[in-house]
């Protein structure tokens, strides 16, 4: 027991359910056939509006969380709204251009605390072991440490977050906003022709991975104790595009598949940690011309629903 | 009068595709448009659809400027469209396609859509009702939840109709329905157009097949070079000098 | 004062030029963005360093070398990243993620061979200066003018008065119709990512020149500047791209000198949301028809 639930096996699965909800981001932008690069961008909005707020302000983290996305999810509007009305590639520019800018500036603000960032940000961990002993839990809990305690029930608000993001993704798609959404991913002239406002669609799609990238910012930034401008550099944005690349974007469980594959080889391939991004680089270039729709898709779940005998429901 | 041109023109990069063409729409018949290929015939319904505005002149639905209006705007307003080259949204499945079409006629938004209230699950299922009897009105019944471009193409050019049908237009506007058709599917395809406007829907028909288009119109108009040359009854049309050069000198050249 | 800035402006303007011109010519023939472009720009900065300070060339020299390997670069992206794209119908973004991918692949080699600093040029170049009445410019400038400038008076009046110029235009305006006319486009698609690119790399060594500093992150930051020149120029438009590197090199010139600093690199993304409000099919773009 004690060997699984080690600190180092349980702080990766950490990381991954964190990476996970990023690919979630990234997929709802997407699903309107939508390219945002700013995800890292979003992301570091959160992260800073979140540290700020609870190491500055005093806000509780379950506020600033919430807070952090909503001021990403703003944010979005405001470059997603001009970008949108044109083709996708003026978004991928100016999400790309946005995550830099958005760097520029935390270097500079003083409230960021320039490039040496915002550290002594209450964890999620020590607040949740300081409720558990204040509770009076003893040292020893069912062979567990507080710690590990602690660490798990971290662990299972992510889990939680996640499971409801999918359950959100999968509702979604089930229903008149999620047919929108995949009418102007196939097509958006004939979605349009349709009836359906595509420019209002692909900024609430926009708006959405911008919230929940900024959602993950604030949990990562109570993770990890410290944050900083280099936490969120480009290639970050890089690495949550590779999510839904390797995994696939048609569906929800393709990114969240890749984050689960992306955090865990850089793990295993430790000695290799010099040549990841050259890795990540051929990945992308490899994926689009072989495999553009991803490791999951809509045919392979078919393939293996048909395969398992249960095709006909 | 529901639809109205008024010296209506478009050039691309100094190119004139249409110049002062006027027509009117009366509510309920079934008016053709054909002329030969590139007469400008496509650009009209894109001109009417709001995908690019005229460079001159004024289009007006029940008495409303068009002009300036996005596509999904028009199309609430009440007119629907198909394409010459089949856009169905490939991957979707053919209900799907027909649902999507209701999109402006229904209001579920992300938050009923991800509860899924009462309200939100009684508009779901009437518009997936509707969405059915449409499908069965164009006689597209198999395969409905496969890929919609896994169907045959004459069944395509069909769930098109039913996806333009489903935003629940007063004009439809068809756009070389029975292209790639064989004679058969052709006649069904009649009998479809013929169908619709019994339920009191206006059709604007582009076609190439005249005898398709002698057959279910009530009246038809020629386009050629961008110019409207000639309008009247499918017998008219068919006796109109103008109209037999502009086939014939096109056969010629 | 002014008139030192205005010139200091042109010099980074001009090779900004340079860059968007990269991006220009590949939007104009494949209708894609080179997010690579800037990578390969870096690469040629690199070759440039390393042919002045180890082989000791000239710098004439060291700019074609650099120009040479960014555009064998870049045919090998185009070989490996973008063609087997085009045989299929993917969606438009398959090609932005590609080279997105070449990009952060070159940019992570680059740091694995030259190493994360920042290396320099040696100094002899710099320290030449004249003085032009208020103007104090350096030998560094004038090269970096004097090239930037003869290279897009060369690129122009090539694209509009020899036979392959105008294949090359042709192919931009309708690739089908080139294939008609007897045009080999994929030659001339090689042809066009290979000039690009050369260009890139060109510039890659001007800007390593009036920095004084080449390293592995710069492709990311000029990359972003030749792509907001892009949008301010108006997408595939030639002279767009001329005059945008210029007015971005002289607005981010004057943006330092009159005090914001560190602000520098965000005026042109500024630029770039402002472009997108007011006037979206850039400067000088034609407006187009429709949406679609």
């Amino acid at each position: 027991m004690d060997m699984l639930l080690n600190q180092y096996y349980l702080q990766i699965a950490v990381f991954v359910m964190v990476n996970a909800i990023l690919g979630v981001s990234i997929y709802l932008t997407l699903s309107t056939g939508q390219l945002s690069l700013g995800n890292a961008g979003f992301m570091s909005i959160g992260a800073y509006t979140c540290a700020i707020l609870t190491v500055k302000a005093g806000f509780p983290v379950y506020l600033a969380i919430p807070i952090g996305g909503i001021a990403a999810s703003l944010m979005s509007i405001i470059i997603g709204f001009p970008a949108l009305r044109l083709t996708g590639i003026y978004l991928a520019i100016a999400t790309l251009g946005f995550g830099e800018v958005v760097r520029v500036i935390v270097l500079n603000l003083k409230i960021t605390n320039g490039a040496l960032g915002i550290s002594g940000i209450p964890t999620l961990g020590t607040k949740i072991s300081k409720m558990l002993s204040s509770f009076g839990l003893p040292q020893k809990f069912g062979g567990l440490s507080v710690q590990q305690t602690s660490t798990l029930l971290v662990l299972l608000i992510l889990v939680l977050i996640l499971v409801f993001l999918v359950f959100f993704c999968v509702r979604l798609n089930r229903s008149r906003v999620g047919r929108a959404f995949a009418a102007i991913k196939a097509d958006e002239s004939a979605a349009e022709a349709m009836g359906i406002n595509t420019t209002y669609y692909k900024l609430l799609a926009f708006a959405l991975g911008a919230l929940i990238a900024g959602i993950a910012g604030g949990l990562s930034a109570h993770l990890t104790f410290f944050i900083g401008p280099k936490d969120f550099a480009y290639h970050r944005t890089v690495e949550i595009l590779l999510y839904a690349v390797l995994g696939g974007s048609d569906l929800v469980f393709g990114p969240i598949v890749g984050a689960l594959i992306l955090t865990l080889l850089p793990e295993l391939l430790r000695s290799a940690s010099n040549y990841r991004l050259m890795i990540y680089g051929a990945l992308l270039v490899t994926m689009m011309a072989f495999r553009p729709q991803g490791l999951i898709s809509e045919e392979t779940v078919r393939f293996w629903k048909s395969k398992l005998g249960r095709g006909s429901k | 009068m529901t639809l109205v041109l008024d010296q209506v023109s478009k050039s691309f990069g100094g190119l004139a595709a249409l110049s002062n063409v006027s027509f009117k729409v009366t509510e309920g018949e079934i008016v053709g448009i054909i002329g030969p290929n590139g007469a400008g015939k496509t650009t009209l319904f894109n001109l009417i659809t709001g995908i690019f505005p005229p460079t001159a002149g004024k289009i007006t639905y029940q008495g409303k400027d068009l002009l300036g209006l996005r596509p999904y705007k028009v199309t609430e307003l009440g007119l629907a469209r198909t394409f010459q080259n089949i856009r169905l949204f490939g991957h979707l499945s053919p209900l799907d396609n027909v649902m999507v079409g209701a999109h402006c006629r229904t209001k579920a938004g992300v938050w009923k859509g991800l509860w899924r209230t009462p309200a939100q699950r009684k508009e779901e299922k009437a518009t997936r009702e509707r969405a059915q009897t449409l499908l069965k009105l164009v006689g597209v019944e198999e395969d409905i939840d496969s890929p919609a471009s896994s169907l045959p193409y004459g069944q395509q050019r069909r769930l098109e109709i039913a996806r333009a049908l489903a935003t629940e237009p007063e004009i439809i506007l068809l756009d070389e329905p029975a292209a790639g058709m064989n004679e058969n599917e052709t006649d069904d395809l009649r009998l479809l157009i013929k169908k619709i406007q019994t339920m009191g829907k206006t059709v604007v028909l582009i076609e190439h097949d005249m005898n398709l288009v002698m057959n279910v119109c009530d009246r038809v108009m020629v386009i050629n070079f961008g110019q409207m040359i000639a309008e009247g009854t499918p017998a008219e049309i068919q006796q109109n000098p103008l109209v037999i050069e502009a086939y014939l000198g096109r056969e010629e050249g | 004062m002014f008139w030192q800035q205005l010139v200091n402006g042109l010099t980074l303007g001009s090779t900004y030029s340079l860059v968007a011109l990269g991006y220009t010519l590949i939007m104009g023939v494949l209708n894609i963005i080179n997010m690579a472009h800037g990578e390969i720009f870096m690469i040629g900065a690199f070759v440039g360093l390393y042919l002045v300070t180890y082989f000791e060339v000239n710098i004439f020299v060291a700019m074609a070398g650099a120009m040479v390997t960014s555009a064998l670069l870049g045919c090998l992206m185009e070989t490996v990243a973008l063609r087997p794209l085009r045989r299929k119908a993917v969606s438009h973004l398959a090609p932005l993620i590609s080279t997105i991918g070449v990009a952060i692949f070159l940019e992570s080699l680059a740091l694995n061979l030259f190493g994360p600093q920042s290396q320099a040029f040696p100094t002899e170049l710099a320290a030449v200066q004249m003085q032009l009445g208020p103007i104090r410019i350096s030998l560094v400038q004038i090269i970096i003018l004097g090239m930037s400038f003869g290279l897009m008076f060369v690129l122009r009046f090539w694209l509009s008065k020899t036979r392959v110029g105008k294949a090359i235009r042709t192919t931009a305006e309708n690739i089908e119709t080139a294939n008609l006319l007897g045009i080999n486009t994929n030659k001339i698609i090689f042809l066009t990512v290979a000039l690009a690119s050369g260009l890139g790399g060109i510039a890659g060594v001007l800007v390593g020149l009036s920095f004084n500093a080449v390293e592995p992150t710069m492709g990311l930051s000029m990359g972003l500047k030749g792509l907001a020149v892009l949008i301010l120029g108006g997408m595939g438009n030639i002279t767009g791209a001329m005059l945008g590197g210029l007015i971005l090199g002289i607005a981010e010139v004057f943006t330092v000198a009159y005090g914001a600093s560190s602000y520098r690199d965000a005026v042109a993304f500024g630029m770039i949301i402002l472009i997108l409000f007011i006037r979206p099919q850039g400067l000088f773009g034609k407006r187009q028809g429709g949406r679609f």
